[in-house]
């Protein structure tokens, strides 16, 4: 690392900031009652952004450039295309971070000490789950991941981590005579216990069993039930437009202690954490070197700040959050109104608001239309609306749960969004 | 890539081959630029490495795969050579062979080589692209990403060496309009493999998305339910690739996870439907000359006259299933495994004019632009998000527009309901995942096509 940085140096940078990151992984793939393949990877490179100044008019104006270096391939030929390209880049200055004390936060389950043995244990775990007749093992894919980071700047800063990433993807096919269907689900999780698998196989073996009743849900209004693992997805547009990134560039639609939608029926606490215990985006300290915090974005249903990296905080000259992390979400009342009907959405095909619109349709991959108290399957369809204007007629379960990304109410309700079916 | 480093992997290869028959090994790298502008900013930064080795071994039961990006002579070797012991074949008689390949080399075809266009030439042309955008009406931000990638692979089997280079150029406009009360977007993209020539706009091209744009601030949302469409190539090409693209690539089929698989043979769209994935296209984003395999590149008929011929294989799904090859083996990078994926996905053109389609109907909707698709093979299910889509009366479009637009229904339905095929062709840019990861380049595209599908 100090080499690389020596010979940095050597090119007359103003600044730079490498980032070496070493990983090994263990990857299993599972195909009904086989393997279908192993793999064992490692991995070392460098990701480093170099800075060159320039004297402007209105003062100093940064060239940047960002490139991958792998050991033992000439870095030489890097910094010299680095140096011509940052003569042409003259972008307004913003500073590298200059002290951080990295977040005491636990991002590596001391049991991915072995990856092979974790994997080998999870293979058993999830042949055991799958044993029955009605509902079988498709595939299964297991990945595990160890990756040792480093970050080094020209402002003094070289901070190190070890993190774990465990990740399963799981399809089940439920049979009835020669009639199967499938459902497929993803889990990533920083820790073994967080993955709490045997109990999920058996939530997904029964709504399995259900997709052979699925009826395609009928076009209308409904009150749509949003689970835990669908939360940051649909919440993505609120993420989007409270960045500094797009206050800067004049597209945020909030502005701070301003209300986030009108005429709202519930507000919700809206907050980035960088210091879940386990969170997928939890981070003792980010690529810029700022330490994991929590932040409060949006209090009660008002806008408090904007999140941003370092650049855009200094272009707006606020405080530096990092990018955005674990998302929470408290709200202010969890009462549910009584309902008497509502669809309660398992698992979309692709849950992808757009970020910028906030509109959204999404096929209904599986869920339950609930009518009285009496579930029935459904399939097909979509479900479309404008997250903007859903979330004035909001509602949160009063139970709390943790999704890897995610934390907060186990489910939100949004009222009277079209549906697309029959 | 160093020769040496190659005659060395391949005699390694050699030496164990009468105790392992199938072991492979493949170098990956990549080299080239990304430059993103946008209203205040401007990015500069060199094309993902992705420089990466792996060597992977069938033992008679499944693949065992070893994967470094530490590419130095002496590590490799010490490398190869110990995962080549560590490895038993438990059951020779199923041993899958490597291809016979001898030995070969293969580039993309340039008419301006992005080399040769100085760094600064570059990036004034997409300013001015900038500034042009940045002066239409109601224009508060854009962004214009340009990226040209050099992609090495130098596949290595005992049975000969093969080097590939592929030059994939994507370019990218994107505007953003705001009336003060809505924020709407637009976008633009052009690309395939080639040379710098590929970043050429049609003319009118940023009129035109600046325009589309601005209609789009006061675009209504659809009532749900059936419309008879006609969609363009884009369109077109979206249901090709979600609809009979993911439905037939055949390690699904190991997994029960894919229903074509008992149409093999039989009909399942109109007669006038006709769906090819081509790696040998020449020119589209998700072409190449061999697949991460080996297999030369060659195009496979999937549906021809409404009838399904042929699935997409990579080699373990070939075998197992006793299905025709194709060459569909492919890995998003060396830290991956192989799937079997699509690469240029289109429907074939027919014989009738755009026009003449949509003069056709008599109500309906013309759907315009994509935005994302999500497969669903076993359900035959399909999800395709559309940006927006123009209300077409009594054959003529008009100045009603609907968006954003999602298109659900059942595969077999949505292709039997193709009534028009149209004589025009056009593939796009794109990267495709396998359900929500491992992500390739691909394209896909066709002519325009007239069919019935439930919008909502």
């Amino acid at each position: 690392m100090k080499k690389i940085a020596d010979r940095i140096d050597a090119h007359g940078f103003t600044d730079f900031k490498i980032i070496e990151i070493r990983s090994n992984e263990t990857q299993l793939y599972l195909l009904r009652d086989r393997i279908e393949s192993k793999r064992n990877i490692e991995s070392h490179s460098y990701d480093i952004t170099v800075y060159a100044d320039h004297a402007g008019a209105d003062g100093t104006l940064r060239g940047e450039y960002n490139f991958e270096y792998k050991p033992d391939t000439d870095l030489q030929f890097y910094l010299e295309q680095a140096k011509f390209a940052c003569s042409m880049i003259k972008n307004r200055y913003y500073g590298l971070i200059q002290k951080t004390k990295p977040s005491n936060v636990q991002i590596l389950d001391p049991k991915l000490e072995n990856l092979d043995e974790v994997g080998t244990q999870l293979t058993e775990s999830i042949y055991q789950s799958t044993r029955d007749a009605s509902v079988y093992l498709s595939g299964a894919e297991i990945y595990l991941k160890k990756s040792e980071i480093t970050l080094k700047t020209s402002t003094g800063i070289e901070l190190s981590k070890i993190k774990g990433l465990i990740s399963v993807e799981i399809t089940l096919i439920a049979r009835r005579g020669k009639e199967e269907q499938e459902l497929n689900f993803h889990l990533r999780r920083r820790s073994i216990e967080d993955l709490r698998l045997q109990q999920r196989i058996e939530e997904y073996k029964e709504h399995t069993l259900k997709t052979l009743d699925v009826q395609v849900p009928r076009s209308g209004k409904a009150n749509v039930v949003f689970n835990a693992s669908d939360v940051y997805a649909l919440l993505h547009p609120l993420i989007f437009h409270s960045s500094g990134k797009a206050m800067d560039q004049g597209i945020s639609r909030f502005r701070v202690n301003e209300r986030i939608v009108e005429q709202a029926t519930n507000d919700f606490t809206l907050k980035t954490s960088g210091i879940l215990p386990f969170g997928l985006y939890t981070d003792p300290f980010d690529d810029d070197g700022i330490s994991g915090q929590e932040h409060t974005i949006i209090d009660r249903g008002i806008f408090k700040k904007y999140w941003a990296t370092k650049r855009y905080a200094d272009y707006l000259n606020v405080e530096p959050t990092g990018s955005f992390k674990n998302l929470i979400i408290e709200p202010v009342s969890n009462e549910i109104s009584s309902t008497d009907s509502y669809y309660d959405i398992v698992q979309f095909s692709d849950l992808s608001p757009d970020p910028i619109t906030g509109d959204l349709v999404a096929e209904i991959r599986f869920g339950y239309q609930v009518k009285n108290g009496k579930k029935i399957p459904i399939k097909g369809g979509s479900i479309g609306c404008n997250v903007f204007e859903a979330l004035k007629n909001i509602q949160f379960s009063d139970n709390h749960t943790f999704e890897g990304l995610y934390s907060g109410p186990t489910f939100m309700v949004l009222r009277d969004l079209s549906i697309s079916g029959q | 890539m160093d020769q040496g480093l190659v005659t060395l992997i391949r005699e390694i290869l050699v030496a164990a081959e009468e105790k392992i028959p199938y072991a492979v090994a493949t170098f990956f790298s990549n080299r080239g630029l990304d430059i993103v502008l946008d209203k205040k900013d401007e990015r500069l930064s060199s094309a993902p490495s992705n420089m990466g080795f792996v060597l992977s071994i069938f033992n008679g039961v499944y693949f065992e795969e070893f994967a470094t990006d530490i590419v130095e002579k002496d590590h490799l070797s010490k490398f190869c050579r110990t995962a080549l012991q560590t490895v038993e074949v438990k059951d020779i008689k199923h041993v899958l062979m490597p291809p016979t390949i001898g030995k070969k080399s293969f580039k993309t075809v340039e008419k301006i080589d992005p080399d040769s266009i100085p760094l600064h030439e570059k990036i004034d042309i997409f300013r001015e692209r900038r500034q042009q955008i940045l002066s239409g009406k109601n224009v508060v931000n854009c962004v214009i990403n340009y990226s040209e990638e050099s992609s090495t692979k130098v596949f290595i089997s005992p049975k000969g060496v093969i080097n590939e280079e592929i030059r994939r150029i994507a370019h990218y406009l994107m505007v953003y309009v705001s009336n003060g009360k809505a924020l709407k977007y637009d976008y633009f993209s052009t690309g395939g493999t080639g040379g710098f020539e590929l970043t050429e706009l049609p003319e009118g091209t940023i009129d035109e998305i600046i325009g589309s744009a601005n209609r789009l601030l006061t675009s209504e949302h659809i009532e749900p339910g059936f419309y008879d469409v006609v969609g363009t190539p884009e369109i077109a090409g979206l249901i090709a690739h979600e609809a009979f693209g993911h439905g037939v690539e055949t390690d699904m089929y190991l997994q029960n996870r894919a229903r074509s698989r008992d149409y093999l043979g039989k009909d399942i769209a109109s007669p006038s439907v006709n769906i090819i994935d081509d790696p040998s296209l020449p020119g589209g984003y998700g072409s190449y000359y061999i697949d991460d395999e080996g297999n030369t590149a060659q195009p496979t008929y999937i549906i021809k006259d409404g009838k399904f011929i042929q699935g997409l294989t990579h080699k373990y799904a070939s075998a197992v299933l006793d299905l025709p090859p194709t060459a569909n083996g492919r890995r998003e990078s060396f830290s991956r495994k192989i799937y079997t994926r699509m690469s240029n996905t289109f429907f074939k053109s027919g014989s009738v004019t755009p026009n003449d389609i949509i003069a056709s109907v008599d109500n309906g909707i013309y759907l315009i632009k994509g935005l994302s698709g999500m497969e669903d093979p076993k359900g035959w299910g399909i999800q395709v998000l559309v940006l927006y889509g123009r209300e077409i009366k009594n054959g003529r479009i008009t100045d009603r527009l609907f968006s954003p637009l999602g298109i659900t229904g059942y595969v077999p339905d949505l292709l039997k309901s193709v009534s028009l095929v149209g004589n025009d062709f056009k593939i796009d840019v794109g990267t495709c995942g396998k359900g929500h990861k491992e992500y390739v380049p691909v394209s896909s595209g066709g002519p325009h096509i007239r069919t019935r599908v439930r919008l909502g």
